[in-house]
């Protein structure tokens, strides 16, 4: 997957991101069940995660965050904006 | 003394509620090493000094919105059957995933108690909790447990008895021993809302300030309780308009 591929209104994305890379949460650009399911597993503005396996075409992205490794869908990724660190 | 007790076992899927719950009550629930194993709500019974106890074991979940059905069965539980006590069972070597769960407990204004279970396997990561730094953090008991080995049973068993039996004389049916402080704005609304609902009779079983924080977030559940209580009141409308 090439650097900056889908992009969130020019924003970075977190499924753009390879596996090693570390980042942080900038914005979290969804609502309802998605969201505060993602708020209860620690997804806030400001936490740093780190990618840990990426599979590019096929579901899932693996993350790590706050010590646990969670799976994320690409198009929830997708709408995870974050900073490369 | 011949007393009986209900107390609800909750907690995020995965922390080991069920064989906290095998490990009280002596019965042999199905457990699997995977979440979301417990779907409905499952009862059994125990007795501790003479008095007996009815062990409600809720489904996991990582919070008490009104998304899920797991959810929505959890805090239906909590707040129609009232238990005198619900137990979080926490698992020690993921804390901060856990801690949300515990202040939406408290938000919710049941008396809580904390099981962390699963002490031997955060050892193993290297986490060591400061239990009674713990305790007084947070103003709740804890009992550090190893469910699946069923060490620290008498102690919480202990702590479960002492925490009913205070609670004997609660006349309200909800505490108010915490508050999640939202800043002056978004406090400022709910003390508005929680006057309105305040007079409507109906809802006076239920803890106000959590209706008013639920119905901020959209809480469908309470959304849908407030309205049919027919209460399409012009405040509420208005104090959401301007917030």
């Amino acid at each position: 997957m090439q650097r900056g591929g889908s992009q969130v209104e020019n924003k970075l994305s977190l499924d753009c991101l390879k596996p090693g890379e570390r980042s942080i949460i900038k914005e979290i650009i969804m609502n309802g069940s998605l969201s505060q399911r993602l708020l209860d597993m620690g997804f806030l503005r400001g936490t740093e995660l780190e990618i840990i396996r990426n599979a590019p075409f096929a579901d899932p992205i693996e993350v790590k965050i706050r010590g646990s490794h969670v799976s994320l869908r690409h198009s929830e990724a997708k709408l995870l904006v974050v900073e490369r660190l | 003394m011949n007393l009986k007790f209900t107390i609800a076992l909750t907690g995020q899927p995965n922390a080991g509620k069920s064989t906290l719950f095998n490990a009280l009550t002596g019965s042999r629930q199905f457990i699997a090493n995977y979440p979301g194993v417990t779907v409905e709500k499952k009862t059994g019974v125990y007795k501790y000094q003479d008095d007996k106890y009815t062990v409600i074991d809720l489904p996991g979940t990582y919070s008490l919105t009104a998304y899920s059905l797991e959810e929505r069965v959890a805090r239906a539980v909590i707040l129609e059957e009232k238990p005198q006590l619900v137990v979080h069972v926490m698992d020690a070597s993921n804390l901060s995933r856990s801690l949300s769960f515990t202040f939406q407990l408290m938000e919710l204004g049941c008396p809580v108690l904390i099981a962390l279970n699963m002490i031997d396997v955060a050892k193993a990561r290297g986490i060591e909790i400061d239990v009674e730094a713990f305790e007084s953090k947070l103003g709740l008991k804890v009992a550090p447990v190893i469910a699946n080995k069923s060490k620290g049973i008498d102690m919480l068993k202990q702590f479960i008895a002492n925490a009913c039996n205070a609670n004997l004389n609660r006349t309200i049916a909800f505490s108010e021993h915490m508050k999640v402080d939202y800043g002056p704005q978004v406090e400022a609304v709910i003390e508005q809302i929680e006057k309105t609902l305040s007079q409507m009779e109906e809802l006076q079983t239920l803890p106000l300030r959590w209706l008013a924080v639920k119905f901020l977030e959209n809480d469908n559940e309470v959304e849908q309780l407030i309205n049919g209580k027919k209460i399409k009141n012009p405040i509420l409308a208005k104090e959401l308009g301007d917030s």
